[in-house]
């Protein structure tokens, strides 16, 4: 406890405070850019906190990492293209918000749900790292297997029209996932003869191609903007809209913890849990037909676990020494930089610091309110007043240094473009582009998890039931089954009681 | 313009077919068991959800509209400008190829602007011309120099820069 104090003691200092504000602003505007990411701004942040304080470095080093993962929201809601990979959920019901003429209302929604996502997973770190980082330990190859087959169960859910169409975007989605050097035998597949392709699709230049690109594409088309800034859009109350947010306690608390729950299992990252939050939301709000319209609820639930899944993914790197994250690996490098050695003496050998460190990360959760406010009206305001001959061909632009930047490759560029072109032919044929990102994303996590638990069960008669071994993978595999099964029960409860009324109402007459 | 309908159903089922058909032959007989599996198993399943679109398609029979949205001449001439705005940038450099194409795009948009909603398009005279050249020259220097001095991202330089 002493240790506690002392650690929020240290940061409580004007230079500290100014630090997280700064780090806070790097984040927004990293995270708003697709193709830029926390990895990337944390690797290049590294060297300049080689000549700051420790604590100091590793407070803007917290806040960086924290306010980007916030800030893929803004472009998710003004331009339909998610600047994180975290923010694919939040576009599904943002970007309709936006044009409905709610740009603000949405903005401000997001950022009031981050902030107490962010709080929810900050407070999981501070008291519950030693028990959560046991329960992180649990999770073996079958449990990966069944956390993205609970991911790409969403898929129903996410499918607009015909589920599947949406089941044939998400199969087409995890091929893609599999070009490449394969993660189990390392046999380079599906090369089509050129080699570069041997690094497999990256996921962000994939995203940037199935989100950005329709977009820029439709813009041209009609020349005409979605998301307004004029006398019908609606400027939204901030106390209005955080009380709409925080009067859904059910949705952001359960959202908030499956990001803890899902930022806990390294590989499974923030843009799992905010897809897996947004489907437990769907399925258990009394409106799922509101989701993808513009539900705030949709929203709430993206946006708090991708930022309580930021601190969720601190505990196995502080207590076990595991980066679940790539930005959680160059933040291991950071610690090691500083003296500090991740690892369960961590806490008691470098106890204020690494505190110090954990307070950083609530402060910067509570930075993004005013920071994330201002910044987003500011973004709202400026991405609707530049002129379309400007702001298209920027779109342009950004798609493909945001694809370049990725590798420093032209091959991911012409990647991006057919990508994205194939994308928006798909969504026109009535294919979420949705549900091709989701197979991209949990494919490689299924096949890793799924090969890896064969080979652990190849000296069992029946191999797959090491999949249901564990009372872990046993929940995970009966909660798949009841996602599944879910809608097309209540569908049927639905029409039995329709049915039933009907012959009531006929008897009646 | 022409308004284009199709029974998407097939549509879909096609792209599935081709998709199966381009990976299946793809697959090497090399792979060992737990390469092959996955990839397998996706296209079986990408085979029965095409078998199961085309009889959707043939039941259903409906057309629906696609391409809808905006001249389908833009759609083309979007596709065509992002591809053509990536080979120049691969042959003549990020800055000498973003600007032409920048320019070329940025004058191209604001005629149709004016064309489809007069009411929020920019009147373009000379002076406001002159301006906008100079702001993609700054915009795209501000990006290069971002990208390649402060986050040591080298930028394509192709022939010239």
């Amino acid at each position: 406890m002493d240790l506690m104090l002392q650690g929020l003691i240290g940061i409580l200092t004007f230079n500290t405070l100014f630090l997280v504000v700064i780090g806070t602003v790097i984040g927004l505007v990293i995270g708003t850019i697709p193709g830029l990411t926390a990895t990337m701004a944390l690797a290049l942040l590294v060297p300049f906190t080689f000549v700051m304080d420790p604590l100091d470095g590793l407070v803007m080093l917290g806040a960086v990492y924290t306010a980007s993962m916030y800030g893929g929201a803004f472009t998710a809601i003004l331009i339909n293209t998610p600047g994180t990979p975290g923010a694919i959920a939040t576009m599904l019901d943002g970007h309709p918000m936006a044009a409905k003429g709610e740009a603000e209302r949405a903005i401000i929604g997001a950022t009031v749900a981050s902030v107490f996502g962010g709080v929810v997973g900050f407070i999981a770190l501070l008291f519950l790292a030693p028990v959560l980082s046991l329960f992180a330990l649990k999770f073996g190859p079958p449990e990966y297997f069944w956390v993205a087959v609970l991911g790409l169960a969403l898929i129903a859910g996410l499918s607009t029209g015909s589920v599947i169409k949406g089941l044939l975007g998400g199969a087409i989605g995890m091929l893609m996932g599999t070009i490449g050097i394969s993660p189990v035998g390392g046999e380079a597949r599906f090369l089509f003869g050129t080699p570069q392709l041997q690094g497999g699709v990256e996921l962000i230049v994939a995203l940037i191609g199935l989100f950005a690109v329709p977009e820029y594409i439709r813009l041209m088309a009609t020349a005409e903007r979605v998301v307004k800034f004029d006398g019908e859009s609606k400027s939204a109350s901030f106390i209005k809209t955080a009380k709409e947010v925080l009067l859904k306690p059910i949705n952001i608390i359960r959202s908030s913890i499956i990001g803890v729950i899902i930022g806990l299992i390294p590989g499974a990252g923030n843009n799992v849990a905010g897809l897996l939050a947004y489907s437990e939301a769907k399925r258990a709000s009394k409106h799922p037909e509101e989701f993808g319209n513009g539900s705030m609820d949709g929203l709430i639930a993206s946006e708090s676990s991708n930022n309580a899944a930021v601190p969720g993914s601190m505990v196995p790197l502080l207590t076990l020494g595991v980066p679940g994250s790539p930005p959680a690996a160059v933040l291991f490098g950071a610690l090691m930089m500083h003296g500090l050695t991740p690892g369960t003496r961590l806490f008691t050998e470098s106890g204020v610091l690494t505190y110090g460190f954990i307070f950083s990360l609530g402060l910067a959760a509570l930075a993004l309110l005013p920071v994330g406010v201002i910044f987003g009206r500011l973004i709202y305001r400026s991405v609707t007043k530049v002129p379309l001959g400007f702001l298209i061909p920027s779109i342009a632009m950004m798609t493909i240094l945001g694809a370049y930047s990725m590798r420093n490759s032209m091959t991911d560029v012409f990647i991006m473009v057919g990508v994205g072109i194939f994308g928006y032919i798909m969504r026109n044929f009535g294919v979420s582009p949705a549900t091709i990102a989701l197979g991209l994303i949990l494919g490689p996590i299924a096949e890793q998890g799924f090969a890896q638990a064969m080979l652990i069960g190849s000296s069992y008669d029946y191999p797959f039931l090491v999949l249901l071994q564990s009372p872990l993978s046993m929940t995970l595999a009966v909660i798949v089954a009841i996602t599944l099964a879910g809608p097309f029960v209540m569908k049927a409860v639905k029409a039995k009681k329709a049915k039933k009324a009907n012959s009531k109402n006929a008897v009646k007459e | 313009m022409s308004v284009v309908r199709a029974n998407t159903y097939f549509l879909v089922a096609l792209t599935g077919a081709i998709t199966f058909l381009i990976f299946w032959f793809a697959q090497d007989e090399n792979w060992r068991r737990p390469s092959a599996a996955w990839p397998e198993t996706i296209l079986y399943g990408i085979a029965i959800f095409s078998v199961i679109l085309l009889v959707q398609g043939l039941m259903l029979k409906r057309k629906d509209e696609i391409f809808s949205e905006g001249s389908k001449v833009r759609i083309l001439l979007a596709c065509i400008a992002l591809l053509a705005w990536s080979l120049l940038v691969h042959t003549l450099g990020f800055v000498v190829g973003s600007v032409l194409a920048f320019t070329l795009m940025a004058f191209y948009v604001a005629k149709v602007e004016k064309k489809v909603s007069p009411e929020a398009a920019v009147d373009m005279t000379k002076g406001k011309a002159g301006f906008w050249l100079v702001m993609i020259w700054v915009e795209i220097l501000i990006l290069y120099y971002v990208f390649s001095e402060v986050l040591l991202v080298p930028l394509p330089e192709g022939l010239f820069f």
